[in-house]
């Protein structure tokens, strides 16, 4: 659906965005991920066409885009804002027939959306009369109503209680499932893990890391184990365990390349009471600080 | 162009709505009860009466100043003074004081005996007596004066007459082409006018609500959602569109009450109002400078809101900007006065300028239509090249968080053809 190929954008003297390339399959949720300033909103800028890339190219559907043929994208920028002294049926109105829809379409979707956001009550007034959690609602519905075929989604969790975050998550779940490809740029590493398919993490404008979420676990998890005693144990040897925490009766730790799992198991075994095992996959932050740490000290 | 028409409607409504578009509209009420409710009262008021002692010296005028006041109170209607006459005093300076601090009389006039000939009066007053009394009092005694001396030249009644016969002025214009046509004033310097203090409200408005309202969609990211469903030229002809039909609605407001006060307010407000004028052509010419001006004025406010992230940082722009509005109301009598010269030349050529001074130029110099039609040309030459400066640095500085645009980027802007 969106393909992004060896897009650089410079500002000045720097470069936010330096021959970047990543694919996003129609009906994907993917994760754009990234330490602050590594060049994700340039990119998100780039995708809707408000900036355009100096050079490289950028595909929805196999179609470039060039300014004044605008696509059907639903956006949801980091930094909440509305008009405030506007009302917020008119708003949402307003912005759904920007985006393409009738004005009868677009007051039915709207009077819909208000509903399943308990807005109802509150259509004719200020939006700036709303609580921040409700303002972001009001926002949320302009993204989604004109049903875009692409979702790009800044930060769409923060800000919201966990009753309207487990709405918002079934609502995004439902456009998952009409394949609608939704982008999230987030820093909450749990709400990816639990919604993304792939990721693209980005540092300093480059690409990082880009692939199945499963599968980039899969590559850095696959040496950490968890084993669980009977009784307290205070270390394992480094020729079975390396880079070991302590919690309780529970050590946590690498498996050396020296040794392979079949062996390990059959040390353990022998040697200890052992009430539990388990192969971890890491969790996404960890992975994620991992490689900003590393590209640090590149 | 669907989309400039929804950006226009919507902008046009949240204006209409906002707290200093209906202050705007209201303003021009405003000054003229201000200006008036005084002039009001000052015509209106019941004035006390005031006594006035008459010394003279002579004894020969006093009848004559009772007589002519009596005329003029007649003509106006009401009372103003009380004249009481004293003769064959000795110690003028006491008397007068103790006449006054007695408050036996408000005013004590002497009349010298050479009072004809030397035009010498004295007039001694309470601390609390306005000059315009005593000036009311002193134009009674100055006619009385000038009949005298007109009769020492042996004058008849009727010759006296004559004398003071005033003048029954008609002013004709002729135009280049040689028509003939009664001057007229409300359509020459009253309509003129409006249009171009309205213009000059308008443009102090439109500064203040399309600045804020751009100001508003940057810090809040509004910018961002518009951005990716229209483009940016889209946005800046929307809101340039809708702050323009703002400015027309304001004009069309205040030629409709003067229509509404020409038909149903004759003989209770003070001007004539020959709302058949109004149907005339230089209406249409004063309405496309005026929108031409609103539009050039537009166009740059909306590309100076790109530049800054909030209010107080750019209203001193707007200030200086605002500058080249208000220039024109200096400089009116001086155009009026010299239509031909070099400096009226050069500041009708100067773009912000040139709506109002043409506007001046239609009204109250008659400018011929080649002239007009050369100049709206002109001036939409010059619009079109502002908005390519303005589409150009609006484009990219309305993205642009944190720092404000340098000149040398803004040049580069405008420069670059992407």
């Amino acid at each position: 659906m969106l393909k992004i190929k060896n897009i650089v954008k410079d500002f000045s003297n720097i470069t936010a965005v330096n021959n970047i390339s990543f694919k996003v399959p129609q009906g994907a949720v993917y994760g754009l991920l990234g330490p602050n300033g590594a060049g994700k909103t340039t990119i998100i800028r780039m995708i809707m066409n408000i900036i355009q890339p100096d050079s490289g190219e950028i595909l929805i559907d196999d179609k470039t885009s060039l300014e004044g043929n605008k696509l059907n994208i639903g956006y949801l920028p980091e930094e909440r804002g509305l008009y405030q002294k506007s009302k917020i049926r008119e708003t949402i109105i307003y912005f759904a027939t920007l985006q393409g829809l009738s004005h009868n379409l677009a007051s039915e979707r709207t009077d819909y959306w208000l509903s399943r956001f308990n807005l109802t009550q509150n259509k004719d007034s200020k939006i700036s009369e709303l609580s921040k959690g409700n303002q972001q609602k009001v926002q949320f519905i302009i993204t989604v109503i004109s049903e875009p075929k692409l979702m790009i989604l800044d930060e769409p969790f923060s800000g919201l209680d966990p009753v309207n975050q487990k709405l918002l998550k079934t609502i995004l779940n439902e456009y998952k499932n009409k394949n609608t490809t939704i982008i999230f740029s987030t820093h909450q590493m749990e709400q990816v893990e639990n919604m993304c398919d792939s990721i693209c993490l980005i540092n300093n404008g480059k690409v990082i890391k880009e692939g199945n979420l499963n599968q980039i676990k899969d590559e850095y998890g696959k040496n950490i184990i968890e084993v669980e005693f009977e009784e307290s144990e205070k270390k394992l040897p480094k020729n079975i365990l390396i880079d070991q925490e302590t919690l309780q009766n529970t050590i946590r730790g690498k498996l050396p390349n020296s040794i392979k799992i079949n062996e390990m198991i059959k040390k353990l075994t022998s040697e200890y009471n052992i009430k539990g095992f388990s192969y971890l996959k890491p969790k996404l932050e960890q992975i994620f600080l991992n490689l900003v740490e590393e590209g640090k000290n590149e | 162009m669907n989309n400039v028409i929804k950006i226009a409607k919507w902008e046009l409504f949240r204006y209409i709505r906002s707290k200093a578009f209906i202050i705007t509209l209201i303003i021009p009420f405003i000054i003229i009860i201000i200006a008036g409710v005084p002039q009001y009262l000052a015509i209106n008021s019941e004035q006390p009466v005031l006594n006035i002692g008459i010394i003279d010296k002579n004894n020969d005028k006093f009848e004559q100043i009772e007589k002519e006041l009596a005329n003029n109170e007649q003509d106006k209607g009401k009372k103003e003074f009380i004249l009481q006459q004293y003769t064959d005093i000795n110690n003028e300076d006491i008397f007068v004081k103790e006449l006054i601090k007695s408050n036996i009389e408000d005013i004590v006039i002497v009349l010298e005996s050479q009072l004809i000939d030397s035009g010498k009066v004295n007039f001694y007053h309470r601390n609390n007596i306005g000059i315009e009394q005593i000036s009311k009092i002193e134009r009674i005694i100055f006619n009385v004066v000038r009949n005298q001396r007109i009769e020492n030249l042996k004058l008849n009644k009727n010759d006296l007459k004559y004398v003071k016969q005033k003048l029954d002025t008609q002013l004709y214009e002729i135009s280049e082409q040689g028509e003939m046509g009664e001057m007229n004033l409300f359509i020459k310097y009253v309509i003129p006018g409006i249009f171009m203090f309205v213009l000059l409200l308008g443009i102090l408005t439109s500064s203040q609500l399309l600045v804020t309202s751009i100001i508003e969609e940057r810090s809040n990211r509004i910018i961002e959602i518009l951005l990716s469903s229209i483009n940016t030229k889209e946005l800046m002809a929307g809101k340039i569109l809708g702050i323009g039909l703002l400015g027309i609605i304001q004009i069309t407001f205040y030629l409709m009450i003067i229509i509404i006060l020409g038909i149903f307010g004759s003989g209770h407000i003070p001007i004539e109002l020959d709302i058949s004028q109004l149907f005339s052509i230089k209406i249409l010419w004063y309405f496309l400078f005026f929108i031409l001006g609103y539009f050039m004025y537009s166009t740059i406010y909306v590309s100076l809101g790109s530049l800054f992230n909030n209010e107080r940082d750019a209203q001193q722009t707007i200030g200086f900007f605002s500058l080249f509005a208000i220039i024109p109301m200096y400089f009116m009598s001086f155009i009026i006065s010299n239509p031909e010269s070099i400096i009226t030349t050069i500041l009708t050529f100067i773009p912000p300028i040139t709506p109002f001074f043409m506007i001046i130029h239609i009204g109250m110099l008659s400018a011929p239509w080649y002239f007009s039609l050369g100049m709206a040309f002109y001036l939409i030459f010059w619009i079109i090249v502002i908005t390519l400066i303005a589409s150009r640095i609006f484009k990219m500085a309305i993205l642009m968080y944190g720092k404000r645009p340098t000149l040398p980027e803004m040049f580069k802007w405008i420069k670059s053809s992407k």
